[in-house]
């Protein structure tokens, strides 16, 4: 309603940002006939004006806004020169929403990567760097090199990270004007920095301005997965298997109804995903390990049960992971991707490589964590763009105080979202879903499937083979991944149905009638791969996703219970292929693989780098290599004479209506299920949506609640009748929101919590820093010196008490063992004292004492006392904090049952954490103190390695 | 208990933080503002109502300013001032205190406390608002009535004109509770009540004083008497709020990690005094009852048996004795309402601790059954004390000018000092962190 009143407020933001489009559009006649030398004069212009203000933050704030159109108009002109792009209006929009620091909502296809541009280039302008953040390697590199050549042409500096970089490569390329990177580089790179022994390790600088790309997929989806560096910890592996065979002996629980006493041993409880053993259960797991308490402290095994039991109901093959090479690889339920290295905390993973009988490897202790929530908050300023925000518009703002702006598309969509079908049983469901896919086959409309999980895919699958219909699957099965790009080039093409799980949902793009851009570099493989990969490469390592170059080592390959894997050839499928090559073409590929071979030798390169060179190809961006040059060339001619078939087969696809888009399920959020909608449509094609629904879906089962339920007895129909309730709608559109909130309310307590760490990791990240920059070390120690003497005398001193009860004796003592250089120090000298007058004295002696030992030490080799105060207090620091870090994780837990003290958890924990993290720091002080007086390097030996 | 002097800053270092922590600052600023406002409504009138009449009449009324008087306490004087705010945030916690008594007795409120986590939770802090507002338009109906014959034009429209302003006045005192609890500092609900009770300290303490000034020795030593005791109530209120018993748990996940950190501060604490200023409330309310009864009625009987029951009586120490029992037996009342041993059971269980020794599931929810039987009955007859010496004493001494401070009064003023405090804290705390950021 209140929308009728004030209009859509979306609309007036954008319409605040319409005059300074006007503003541009102005400036292009200027700066249009400029010769290249002066628009990059533009740049050095620009900086100057920075230079001046650069001291106060607010009068640089002003100055970049009273920039803006300028710089703008400027980085438009010079990409349509270097690029031949030249930046639509909406997307001048988009780019002043990012520059404000919002999160700039974008359909796909609308060209994020170029509006990022425009921020990132105005921002980057004072020097102190920006950040363009993407998702994976490969976008980053080639963001980097695409749309870097403008901002090189403008003549800024840009710099990649990637996995695998040496510290020296990404100091280099964080002290670039704009860096790209990874969001999981920038975190690690971040943590790194923060246990860096010295100041040189140290890779970044102070953050400035980032731009996220996909933003709600990092900082919603992945908010509730911290960053974590950790080293490893012996522990052994019998009791998980132990608590395996255990939990496979014990019986769920059949009643579910919460009045009666449960049956079996133990109860599920899905949408909390815990499991609860009865009473009985624990008595019958106790007798099957025999032991006599599964909390005895001596020989705990109620963690290793619990585990055990959750691996064997709440984590299933095919949908949570995938057995691959003899390990457990979880599958990320937002993006249907496997995430390699990954793995699920306390033990979890161990008890399903238990359950599933691999290898079960150590467990692991967290070094340092930050989560991405808190890491990007670190920016002084911060944008993102993606396609779905709007949805979590409230959590942006509440959380990260980031507004959300819907930047208008550049053509008008033309989209069909049809409303949804509910089936009573799921069985009914599928076979609809079967029935819909064949009529669209026959009609010709190309279809793309989502389901939620490799499981659910792998069933519609075999359902379609037996109708006889032609499809491509597209899930997380290694055989599967590997053919994902090839799946999707076809995805768009005349008749095609392809099934996948939620893969083909963020950053797919569909192209319809196929896309001749992967089609021609599927081509380029098959000719150039088996010629030029060497041979111990391909064990099983699969395209994109083995992590550091180089790779495994073939042995392993070897070993696997596979056996030796036949030799892999690139063939694609030949069908994927939409006209044979003319030999013209083939000249061409054969020639510049020739050439390859000739340059790099036959067989001698690693598959990721000969991959990068098929991609570098592919893009436009400028390359000196001769190689590539041919490469590129062959590229251009079959990619042109894929594009003559599928262009035209593009103009059916559309006369028929587009890509149809099915959705098997209401996923947890309804930006998954946007993102899944969104490859239909795209830039003004035409296209359809629609989702079939059951009530005997996950989502409404455990959210429904007993309305649902009822409701399943209450329709008397047939199970492949679609049911068609407003009630229903209803009740479904509500379990959704309540998901939704469900989810939010978990990530807002994490959120809050997660702030007290936040603030000590930040505080004792700043001393670390200090330290590590080696700012009056000496001071810093004196000073740890001085506290530690002032915390002595108010252990020891009563002010209530008359000072002749006072135990100086005990307090000298106490002086002494921290101090042995004052042995001389007498209680009487205390005497008559006021304790601020002792604290003073012993400050005095502190001091006196302090140069002594630096003195000695010096005469050892000058310099040597700083290299010992810098190392203690690192050593320190490092050492502390691990274990804090451990006992704030106890704290968080045990916090949860003040609340029957009618104590507010969150405020216990922060003050509780508050103590803990002041007890750190004096055990830090003490510690260094310590260590400092007993530092007694042997003259003879090589001093350097008497610190360690 | 010592206190180490480099944890625990003095006053005027916390007073430096406090005014330099930005976010704080604006909170208390607010939460200073808002107050105020609810205390300016106050004194705003109700249109249409002869003032003069009105106050002669409660004046003149021992019996009616009585019963005013006591209303007042917690409106903060404004029903005698008739007020738009009269009714303050009264139907708010009256409402508060039915749907937790409801959640208890509703199976589908019930589940919507406990299983549906936030969500559930605003739905019902949504449907106190309600029930509040019923309560408001309830309770402005029998006073709009009976204003009526101070009305300056009596008539169904004047009812309803006033009707209207006290509800609309209580609405709006309820949204700005909660604009307190969200925007400022501490629970706004309380801190209105709070702000309420100590706004009637200065006529007390004025009343006093002048008591003081024109009585003779024995009303002087009568007053330093009630000080003494007074301040002793409240050391003893101090201990019945913040007394717990810490049972230790242990945790299936630390018993695997390391264990040494783990044991300080893993406990279950279970509160002496579980429901707070309730029992007092609910036995006062029902001691009152034979009484208004009695003046309802004049029976005979009925007038024989208040008296009996009254602290002013022949025998205040069956009165005493009644309290005391029906404060035991509401204090067991609520505290069962509140802490359920099976859902406590069940929720450990969840979490995946136990109590060492004690077997997870019915053990442990008949264990801490025991303990909390054993807990209440301590902390029930320590509440009773608290709440019967002072008026004892103050029956004693025939001082009556601090009438409304009664431990019921104390309770909730030292309960939300300190839960406010300790809001405070945590904003200091991030203070700090922020100055070792910045060296």
């Amino acid at each position: 309603m209140l929308n009728l009143l004030l209009g859509d407020p979306n609309v007036r933001k954008v319409k605040k940002y319409k005059p300074l489009v006007t503003e541009i559009n102005l400036l292009e006649e200027d700066i249009e006939p400029l010769s290249d030398k002066d628009l990059i004069a533009k740049t050095a212009e620009f900086r100057q004006k920075l230079d001046k203000v650069s001291h106060s933050p607010a009068a640089e704030k002003e100055l970049l806004a009273e920039l803006l159109p300028e710089a703008f108009a400027v980085m438009r002109e010079a990409s349509k020169r270097v690029l031949g792009l030249r930046h639509f209006d909406v997307q001048m929009i988009g780019g002043m929403i990012l520059h404000d620091g919002q999160i700039a909502e974008m359909k796909t296809g609308e060209g994020k990567t170029l509006v990022a541009t425009l921020p990132s280039y105005l921002n980057a302008l004072s020097g102190k760097g920006a950040h363009v953040v993407t998702v994976n390697d490969y976008l980053a590199r080639r963001d980097a090199e695409w749309m870097g050549q403008v901002h090189r042409f403008l003549g800024l500096s840009v710099g990649l990270i990637q996995q695998g970089m040496s510290p020296e490569e990404r100091r280099r390329n964080y002290n670039c004007d704009i860096t790209y990177a990874t969001n999981s580089e920038l975190g690690f790179d971040y943590l790194r920095d923060n246990m860096a022994a010295v100041i040189e390790e140290v890779v970044q600088r102070p953050f400035n301005y980032a731009v996220i790309d996909e933003v709600d997929s990092i900082l919603i989806d992945e908010a509730r997965t911290p960053l974590i560096i950790s080293g490893q910890v012996d522990r052994p592996s019998e009791k998980y298997m132990r608590a395996s065979e255990v939990a496979a002996l014990l019986q769920r629980s059949t009643n579910t109804d919460s009045e009666e006493e449960p049956d079996g041993d133990y109860e599920v409880d899905e949408k909390g995903r815990n499991v609860l053993l009865t009473d009985q259960g624990f008595i019958n797991a106790e007798q099957l390990l025999g032991v006599s308490d599964l909390f005895d402290s001596n020989d705990p095994w109620a963690h290793y049960i619990f585990n055990a039991i959750k691996a064997k109901e709440l984590f299933i093959k095919d949908v949570n992971y995938i057995v691959r090479g003899g390990e457990i690889v979880i599958v990320d339920e937002f993006t249907g991707r496997v995430m390699p290295g990954r793995r699920w905390s306390d033990g979890l993973h161990q008890a399903v490589e238990s359950k599933e009988g691999v290898e079960i490897q150590p467990e692991t202790q967290t070094l340092a964590s930050i989560t991405y929530q808190n890491f990007f908050l670190l920016y002084p300023k911060l944008s993102g763009m993606t396609g779905t925000a709007k949805t979590e518009e409230l959590e942006f703002e509440k959380t990260y105080k980031l507004e959300v702006t819907v930047v208008p598309t550049n053509r008008v969509s033309r989209r069909r979202d049809q409303p949804d079908v509910v089936y009573k049983t799921e069985i009914g469901k599928w076979r609809a879903i079967a029935a819909d896919c064949a009529e669209l086959h026959a009609e010709g409309r190309p279809v793309l499937v989502g389901t939620t999980s490799v499981e659910k895919s792998e069933f519609l699958s075999q359902l379609l083979n037996e109708q006889g219909i032609p499809h491509n699957l597209l899930n997380a099965k290694p055989e599967n991944v590997e053919r994902e790009a090839e799946i999707v080039a076809q995805a768009g093409r005349r008749g095609a149905v392809t099934i996948s799980t939620n893969m083909a949902g963020r950053g797919t793009d569909i192209i319809l009638g196929g896309n001749a851009d992967y089609m021609a570099r599927l081509k380029l493989r098959e000719y150039w791969m088996p010629q030029l990969v060497s041979f111990e490469e391909d064990g099983f390592g699969i395209a994109g996703v083995a992590g550091l170059e180089g790779g495994r080592p073939a042995a392993q390959g070897f070993g696997s219970p596979n056996g030796q894997k036949p030799r892999k050839t690139w063939k694609a499928s030949s069908d994927i292929f939409p006209a044979e090559l003319s030999t013209e073409a083939e000249k061409l590929l054969k020639a510049a693989v020739d050439l390859g071979v000739k340059t790099y030798g036959g067989n001698s390169l690693s598959e990721l780098v000969a991959e990068d060179k098929i991609a570098t190809a592919a893009e436009k961006a400028p390359t000196d290599d001769p190689v590539i040059q041919k490469l590129r060339e062959a590229y251009q001619q079959v990619r042109k004479e894929y594009e003559a078939v599928t262009k035209q087969e593009q103009a059916e696809v559309v006369e028929l209506g587009g890509l149809h888009v099915i959705g098997t399920e209401r996923h947890e959020s309804r930006r998954v299920d946007n993102q899944l909608r969104g490859r239909a449509g795209r830039q003004g094609d035409p296209g359809s949506t629609r989702f079939f629904l059951s009530l005997e879906d996950n989502l409404l089962r455990i959210f429904g609640g007993d309305r649902v339920a009822k409701l399943m007895n209450a329709f008397r129909v047939e199970e492949d009748m679609p049911i068609e309730s407003g009630m229903l709608t209803r009740s479904l559109e509500g379990a959704q929101k309540k998901v939704e909130t469900y989810y939010y309310d978990i990530r807002k307590q994490v959120f809050e919590y997660d702030e007290v760490m936040n603030n000590q990791r930040r505080a004792i990240y700043a001393e670390r820093r200090r330290v590590l920059e080696g700012r009056e070390l000496k001071e810093q120690v004196i000073q740890y010196g001085e506290r530690t003497m002032d915390e002595i005398v108010d252990a020891h001193i009563n002010v209530d008490l008359p000072s002749e009860e006072w135990d100086l004796e005990k307090l000298v003592n106490k002086v002494k063992q921290f101090v042995y250089l004052l042995e001389d120090l007498e209680a009487k000298q205390l005497e008559d004292l006021s304790p601020e007058a002792i604290k003073i004295f012993l400050h005095e002696q502190l001091r006196i004492a302090y140069d002594l030992k630096e003195a000695q030490i010096d005469q050892i080799q000058p310099g040597l006392m700083r290299q010992a105060e810098r190392y203690f207090i690192l050593q320190q620091i490092d050492t502390l904090w691990r274990e804090h870090l451990q006992a704030m994780e106890a704290l968080r837990e045990s916090v949860g049952l003040r609340g029957y003290g009618q104590k507010d958890p969150l405020l216990e924990y922060k003050s509780e954490g508050y103590e803990l993290f002041l007890e750190m720091m004096t055990a830090i002080r003490r510690n260094v103190i310590y260590s400092m007086f007993m530092f007694d390097p042997q003259p003879q030996a090589r001093p350097q390695a008497e610190v360690v | 208990m010592v206190v180490s002097r480099g944890k625990t800053p003095n006053a005027q270092e916390t007073f430096l933080q406090m005014a330099q922590a930005s976010g704080l600052r604006g909170r208390i600023l607010i939460t200073v503002g808002l107050l105020i406002l609810c205390r300016l409504g106050i004194f705003i009138p109700v249109p249409g109502i002869d003032r003069v009449a009105f106050s002669n009449d409660l004046q003149g009324n021992a019996n009616l300013g009585g019963v005013i008087g006591f209303l007042d306490i917690f409106s903060g004087g404004g029903l005698s001032a008739l007020g738009v705010f009269a009714l303050g945030i009264l139907p708010y916690i009256n409402a508060s205190i039915i749907l937790q008594l409801l959640t208890a007795a509703v199976p589908a409120l019930e589940d919507l406390q406990k299983n549906e986590g936030e969500a559930g939770r605003r739905k019902i802090a949504q449907l106190t608002r309600y029930v509040s507002l019923g309560w408001a338009l309830l309770q402005s109906i029998v006073i709009a009535v009976w204003v009526t014959r101070y009305a300056v034009t009596p008539g169904p429209l004047f009812t309803i004109q006033t009707a209207l302003a006290l509800v609309a006045g209580s609405m709006f005192v309820m949204w700005i509770s909660e604009l307190i609890t969200e925007r400022g500092i501490g629970n706004g609900a309380s801190l209105l009540i709070f702000l309420n009770i100590v706004a009637t300290l200065p006529r007390s303490l004025q009343q006093t004083l002048e008591l003081a000034q024109s009585g003779d020795r024995s009303t002087v030593g009568g007053i330093v008497i009630l000080l003494i005791v007074f301040l002793a109530t409240i050391v003893g209120i101090v201990f019945v709020q913040e007394g717990t018993r810490r049972i230790p748990v242990v945790s299936a996940r630390r018993q695997v990690g390391n264990r040494v950190y783990s044991e300080r501060s893993s406990y279950l604490p279970l509160r002496l005094n579980q429901g707070g200023v309730m029992p007092i409330i609910f036995a006062s309310a029902i001691l009152v009852l034979p009484f208004s009864l009695a003046n309802f009625t004049s029976n005979e009987v009925v007038l024989r048996i208040a008296n009996y029951l009254s602290p002013n009586g022949p025998t205040p120490w069956i009165y005493a004795l009644f309290y005391l029992v029906l404060i035991v037996a509401f204090s067991y009342f609520y505290s069962s309402l509140i802490l359920n041993p099976v859902d406590l059971a069940q929720n450990l269980k969840k979490m995946g601790s136990s109590i060492p020794g004690v077997r997870p599931g019915r053990a442990t929810s008949q264990y801490v059954q025991g303990v909390l039987n054993r807990l209440t009955i301590l902390g029930a007859v320590f509440l009773g004390l608290v709440a019967i010496i002072p008026t004892a004493v103050e029956g004693a001494t025939r001082i009556r000018t601090f009438q409304g401070f009664g431990a019921t009064s104390l309770l909730i003023l030292v309960g939300v000092a300190i839960d406010t405090a300790k809001q405070v804290q945590t904003y200091v705390i991030s203070q700090r962190y922020e100055g070792m950021v910045k060296d």
